[in-house]
């Protein structure tokens, strides 16, 4: 029976609900260096979410209202050029992505779905804004992070971009491959 | 007009009859209050003097029973009083209300609301008290002050005449102190009035007072008017105390002339002790009427002047013919319009509109459109008579529009404004207001049946709003039995064709796992009561509780809810105050510092320690906790296997269902011969009801019924799911119950539970629901996404056009192809006027906007 070796697959994850997430955020480049108080709360608000192979975990102007963490599976970030889906990032576990939303509300400039199934945990812009109004002085080293992370992804996707930019094109000053 | 009226006007002729009965009545009550203090008299002068036993056994019976009668009757005095006085405000209000509804728009622009509802409410109330007794206790009072001063003289003329001689000076004392009270009672209805002004403007406008910071400001508002109202409330009880001694003093000025005179008049034996003691008596006794002289006047003179302000708030003439002439038939329209020449001014100099003319055949579209403040909804509103012009003339159908009664323009237009009125109430209560409006009007008027409704809300677009609805609901059993057959139906087609898309969507009840995303409680009885409706009230189940206790059960519960209790106060600790955090606990914001004793509690003590109060609400916080949702503690695997097995034996042991009928998958259609069982033990049918497929849940929305489980993502099911299920659901005809169910979907107050686009379309079905030969719409779709403004727009041009003259206020340019006239304005005046081709190809004024918003 399909639905109870789908509820027990739940079962697992469900099994470290608040220690799994905690020990995640832990690792991760933003949330890494923050106090322990600050991250078991980012922990208790974030929600876990699957989608099934081909469906839209971010889908293109919609609102944007919240970061991903990527927890297993692969996705591609993507994005509309010319009429043309254009692919900027192949998505592995252990990335976010979308962080930009919890900083400030504007359309989702690019999509994201899912290639394999995946399991992505949510921090809604709403949760981040509350736990730092009672910790407003982690506030400054969080944006800091976030707004690394951003440059960092960037450069990455200039990169990827770049790569596919026959070499004659780039000029001689081209990045050597 | 009724605001000109007196306020005796409303006591004169309301009621008369029932107001003459209580003067009767009052007058009757005389005898019975003059009579003890002739008993008095006798008991002293006859029974005591003469020393007879029997005498004063005689005359203190008649002395009681008087008192007696006469109280009894003072008390159904009082009763009838006050009914008359509130059957006169019945009255009063009716027509004042009437009046109010009635008032030109203006009106309602310039005036605050608090205003209305004041003297509509709290004032009108405390003027009710007095109406009741306004003719009746002057009346009474003076003939019971005259009696009694009559029985006086029959004692002792001299006597009597003395007593008398201190009323004139009060007579001129009172009325001086209480023009000053008035004064003053001016003031401060006028003060409360401007604080009730101020406090519902800051209400009503709290966002910018709270984006502004303007605290200080609002609040310094609202001192001046404190300190004010402090400094006319002071004045005033100065002046009503005043009122108060100066009567006092008078009032014991009385006995001391009486005895003095009384006293040398006794010892001179020229007056008997009895007549003496009698006539200190009715001394006193004719302070009573006096004091209620004196306070019918105070009373007189707040109401008046309570009334006086509520009419002046209301002083406006009503412009239109409001009824229909006595004789006359409403008339039906066909819709021809004729304008010419019309101009529109306010405040008699600000010209709006001018010259104005274009005719318009029955049953064609026109299209207004221009700049904005281009005078555009004026022009509608001066059509459905909302405002009046100044020059010219309009006509439908050779009437003149300012000639015709507000009954015959609500027959024969609707109206549909850029941001219509939701009354609260259920949807299908405001789709049918119009048609109810005309009914209560008299109107021989068939409310519009279901299939009409149901046609029209799909015709707007409301459909899959309704049918959200529908499926959100909780419906009461009554109405839910009838609809079962159908909901498990739906739920047959989501198991047999469906279950593969809503598995991980959905988690389905199944009898052998978890259910990580119900909650403890439903996990173990795995059905619901009917009488219980959440988790934490099975505790007050008798069986349920024996059944924790007889399998041990409560201790382990007791552990969890105490685990729960004490990772959500450790997290939360400096949290608290904000509802947000609470999300991922079972635990109520409001119960936070009581979990927190307890958990300081228990840093000492065990669980058994605690009182039955706490451990209850420990128990209650497990059976809450929602695994799947609750993230602030997990439950091992273990807890989950015991529950589990609890599951099992409570439904064999103490439900006695036999789970082998229950299994997930197959669809057993019989499994009920439950009921007679349950009649054994002794409990009512329909009491328990099991997950089964086979069973509809009461307790449970209709969408959990058809999906028969939990929706874990409620987003997956309203973008990809639900069109899938409901194509499934259409093609076997089961959605037309459901719409039925959604239309009686509360929308709040005021509407506060639509969105601005589902309100344009309950207003546009409710339009067109009235089927009026003539359609005005003010921008009515201009909240709604392009797809269903576009919908409307064809529905308007291909089913309204020859039946139906339609005059809307457009918007947006890409709409106004399928009308048949246009009509541009700009700065009050028409610049353009004519078909849709013929604009265009002038290269016009139309061409231009066109254009530039093409590009």
């Amino acid at each position: 029976m399909s639905s109870s070796t789908k509820t027990q697959s739940n079962t697992v994850s469900s099994e470290c609900k608040l220690t799994c997430d905690f020990e995640i955020l832990q690792k991760s480049p933003v949330f890494g260096g923050a106090d322990t108080e600050v991250l078991k709360l980012f922990a208790y608000l974030a929600k876990r979410k699957k989608y099934h192979p081909g469906s839209e975990i971010i889908a293109m102007e919609n609102e944007a209202e919240a970061a991903y963490y990527l927890i297993s599976g692969k996705a591609e970030l993507t994005t509309m050029h010319h009429g043309n889906k254009v692919v900027l990032q192949h998505l592995t576990p252990q990335t976010f992505f979308g962080e930009l939303a919890l900083l400030a509300r504007f359309k989702w400039f690019f999509s994201v779905q899912a290639v394999e199934p995946c399991e992505v945990m949510i921090i809604t812009r709403e949760s981040f804004k509350k736990v730092l109004e009672n910790f407003p002085n982690r506030r400054e080293r969080l944006v800091e992070k976030i707004v690394q992370l951003r440059v960092e992804r960037l450069m990455e996707q200039t990169a990827f971009l770049l790569d596919k930019v026959p070499s004659h094109l780039l000029g001689k000053t081209g990045p050597a491959l | 007009m009724i605001t000109k009226k007196p306020l005796f006007y409303w006591i004169l002729h309301k009621h008369r009859g029932l107001q003459l009965f209580l003067l009767v009545l009052i007058i009757a009550s005389l005898f019975f209050k003059v009579y003890p203090l002739e008993m008095q008299r006798k008991i002293i002068n006859v029974a005591i003097s003469l020393k007879k036993l029997d005498l004063l056994y005689l005359y203190c019976a008649l002395y009681m029973g008087a008192i007696m009668t006469a109280s009894l009757m003072k008390y159904y005095i009082n009763v009838l009083q006050a009914i008359i006085g509130q059957k006169i405000l019945i009255r009063m209000r009716q027509e004042l209300y009437n009046h109010v509804l009635r008032m030109p728009l203006q009106y309602f622009h310039r005036t605050q609301t608090g205003i209305i509802i004041s003297a509509m409410t709290s004032e009108l109330n405390a003027i009710g008290t007095f109406l009741g007794g306004a003719l009746a206790i002057p009346i009474a009072s003076l003939l019971t002050f005259i009696t009694f001063i009559g029985f006086m003289i029959y004692l002792n003329p001299i006597l009597g005449l003395l007593t008398m001689l201190i009323y004139p000076f009060e007579f001129i004392v009172i009325p001086l102190l209480q023009k000053r009270y008035n004064t003053h009672n001016r003031k401060r209805v006028h003060t409360i009035r401007a604080m009730a002004n101020l406090v519902n403007e800051s209400v009503s406008g709290i966002h910018e007072v709270q984006s502004n910071s303007s605290f200080q400001l609002e609040q310094g508002k609202l001192d001046l008017l404190i300190k004010k109202l402090y400094k006319t409330m002071r004045r005033l009880f100065i002046v009503k105390y005043g009122i108060k001694f100066s009567n006092n003093f008078f009032q014991s000025l009385g006995p001391f002339l009486l005895f003095l005179l009384g006293g040398y008049l006794a010892i001179n034996g020229q007056f008997t002790i009895g007549a003496l003691v009698a006539f200190l008596s009715a001394y006193e006794k004719v302070y009573d009427p006096w004091k209620e002289i004196i306070e019918y006047y105070q009373m007189y003179q707040d109401a008046q002047v309570r009334y006086r302000q509520i009419m002046e708030t209301f002083d406006m003439p009503q412009e239109d013919l409001l009824d229909i002439p006595a004789g006359k038939t409403p008339v039906t329209l066909q819709g021809r319009i004729e304008a010419r020449d019309i101009g529109f001014k306010i405040n008699s100099d600000i010209q709006l509109l001018e010259e104005i003319s274009f005719d318009l055949e029955a049953g064609q579209h026109l299209a207004l459109i221009g700049f904005s403040g281009s005078g555009k909804s004026t022009l509608s509103h001066l059509l459905s008579q909302l405002l009046n012009y100044s020059t010219g003339s309009l006509k439908i159908d050779g009437y003149e529009v300012e000639n015709l009664s507000k009954l015959d323009i609500a027959r024969n237009i609707s109206v549909v404004a850029q941001h219509p009125f939701i009354f609260t109430g259920t949807v299908n209560e405001n789709l049918l207001y119009s048609c109810k409006a005309l009914q209560a009007a008299d109107m021989e008027i068939e409310l519009p049946k279901r299939e009409k409704i149901i046609q029209i809300i799909q015709e707007v677009g409301l459909e899959a709003d309704v049918l959200r609805w529908g499926f959100r609901s909780v419906v009461p059993p009554e109405k839910a039995r009838l609809l079962a057959p159908k909901i498990l139906a739906m739920r047959n087609i989501v198991n047999d064709t469906l279950r593969k898309e809503f598995e991980g969507v959905v988690e389905f009840y199944n009898a052998e796992v978890f259910l990580e995303y119900s909650t403890i409680g439903q996990n173990i009885i795995f059905g619901e009561y009917i009488d219980t409706p959440s988790s934490d009230h099975l505790l007050s189940r008798k069986t349920f509780q024996l059944f924790l206790q007889k399998t041990g059960l409560d201790s382990a519960l007791l552990q969890l809810g105490s685990n729960i209790a004490d990772t959500t106060v450790t997290l939360l600790r400096d949290m608290h105050e904000d509802e947000y955090f609470f999300q991922g606990s079972p635990m109520e914001p409001h119960q936070f510092d009581f979990f927190q004793d307890i958990t300081r509690k228990l840093k000492k003590t065990d669980l058994n320690h605690l009182s039955k109060n706490e451990k209850e609400a420990l128990l209650k916080l497990a059976l809450l906790y929602i695994p799947g949702i609750h993230k602030i503690f997990t439950i091992s695997s273990e807890t989950r296997a015991t529950i589990l097995q609890a599951r099992h034996n409570y439904l064999s042991n103490v439900e006695k269902i036999n789970l082998e009928q229950c299994r997930d998958g197959t669809i057993q259609q019989q499994i009920l011969p439950l009921n007679a069982q349950q009649s054994e033990t002794g409990k009512t049918a329909e009491d328990f009801t099991p997950f089964c497929t086979s069973q509809y849940l009461y307790r449970h929305t209709l969408m959990d019924n058809i999906l028969f489980g939990t929706v874990v993502d409620r987003d997956a099911i309203r973008t990809q799911l639900s069109e899938l299920a409901l194509n499934h659901f259409s093609d076997h005809g089961l959605l037309d119950e459901v719409l039925a169910i959604g239309l009686d979907f509360h929308v709040g107050s005021k509407g506060d539970n639509l969105s601005g686009g589902q309100k344009q379309k309950v207003a546009l079905a409710r339009a067109l629901l009235k089927e009026t030969p003539l359609l005005i719409l003010d921008e009515a779709t201009a909240s709604l996404d392009n797809a269903s403004q576009t919908k409307i727009q064809r529905y308007i041009d291909a089913n309204l056009r020859g039946t139906t003259t339609v005059v809307a206020v457009v918007h947006r340019l890409d709409m106004i192809s399928g009308y048949d006239h246009i009509i541009v304005m700009k700065a009050g005046k028409i610049v353009e006027s004519g078909t849709y081709n013929d604009l265009l190809r002038e290269k016009g004024v139309l061409h231009e906007l066109i254009n530039e918003n093409t590009e």
